[in-house]
């Protein structure tokens, strides 16, 4: 695959960049790990994400603290799938998507 | 992290008669407070925090919420877990603007995130399956709660040696 030979770069957020978006960073590693992608999981607050994207490339946000975070260059998909695990397949379609278009 | 260390019946609430989200969480708050568990204003910190960013997840008919706050307000690690007599209107945390009925809640007291987070991982996930869920909201006293979250979130040992 054409990606592989690059790091994928993703910023996950949650409120206070402690609870919820350890957990979904735990899981996204995991992910790139089992499809052999190098990635950086970037873990940070909801209130700063804005301006981390501005300041530093990123292919993606992903956060649990709603997608309304005022990112319009950056693709941001909602982490409570990989909370739950409900609709996590389809979260994962999207990943890909956004991996394999960047 | 030491499951069992966290979970303890007289934390656990089995169908209590509360009727919003702010009584759920003072109460919850109040009983990590007696204990000394947590720090004197995480009951308002919880309150606050929940107003900008709400913690309830849809999970299918019987939803969850995790009200939490910043470590900063926290003695020592703790869960405090409630059942609903009813269920009460909760802001989504991914849809701050759309409410659900929440039916169980799970206080999360946490000193260092990254020794919670298995544990948080493992609670999440279960509330993927809507069984345990059915469970959870039958049960008729704290131990019932308490045994079956231990039996479903894996021993003690299991998560000590993932950690």
């Amino acid at each position: 695959m054409a990606t592989s030979n690059r790091t994928v770069r993703v910023l996950v957020v949650c409120a206070d960049g402690a609870a919820t978006s350890t957990v979904v960073s735990v899981r996204l590693r995991e992910y790139f790990e089992n499809k052999g992608l190098r990635a950086e999981v970037v873990q940070g607050r909801v209130v700063d994400a804005k301006t981390i994207v501005e300041n530093s490339k990123f292919d993606l946000v992903v956060s649990t603290a709603g997608s309304n975070l005022g990112i319009t260059n950056v693709p941001v998909l909602n982490g409570v799938p990989l909370l739950t695990g409900i609709g996590k397949d389809q979260f994962y379609t999207q990943l890909d998507s956004i991996i394999q278009q960047s | 992290m030491d499951l069992k260390k966290i979970l303890k019946p007289e934390l656990i609430f089995d169908h209590l008669d509360l009727k919003s989200s702010e009584e759920v969480i003072s109460f919850l708050a109040g009983e990590l407070e007696r204990r000394g568990l947590v720090k004197e204003e995480f009951r308002t910190a919880v309150l606050e925090r929940e107003k900008v960013f709400p913690t309830a997840l849809q999970t299918g008919s019987i939803n969850v919420a995790i009200p939490h706050t910043d470590v900063k307000y926290v003695n020592e690690p703790a869960l405090a877990v409630a059942t609903l007599q009813e269920p009460i209107p909760w802001r989504r945390m991914d849809k701050p603007d759309d409410l659900i009925p929440v039916q169980i809640v799970f206080m999360l007291a946490i000193v260092d995130p990254s020794e919670y987070v298995k544990f948080l991982s493992k609670l999440t996930s279960m509330f993927g399956n809507e069984k345990n869920l059915a469970k959870l909201i039958v049960a008729r006293s704290s131990e019932e709660i308490e045994q079956f979250l231990l039996s479903s979130l894996g021993s003690q040992d299991e998560i000590e040696r993932e950690v």
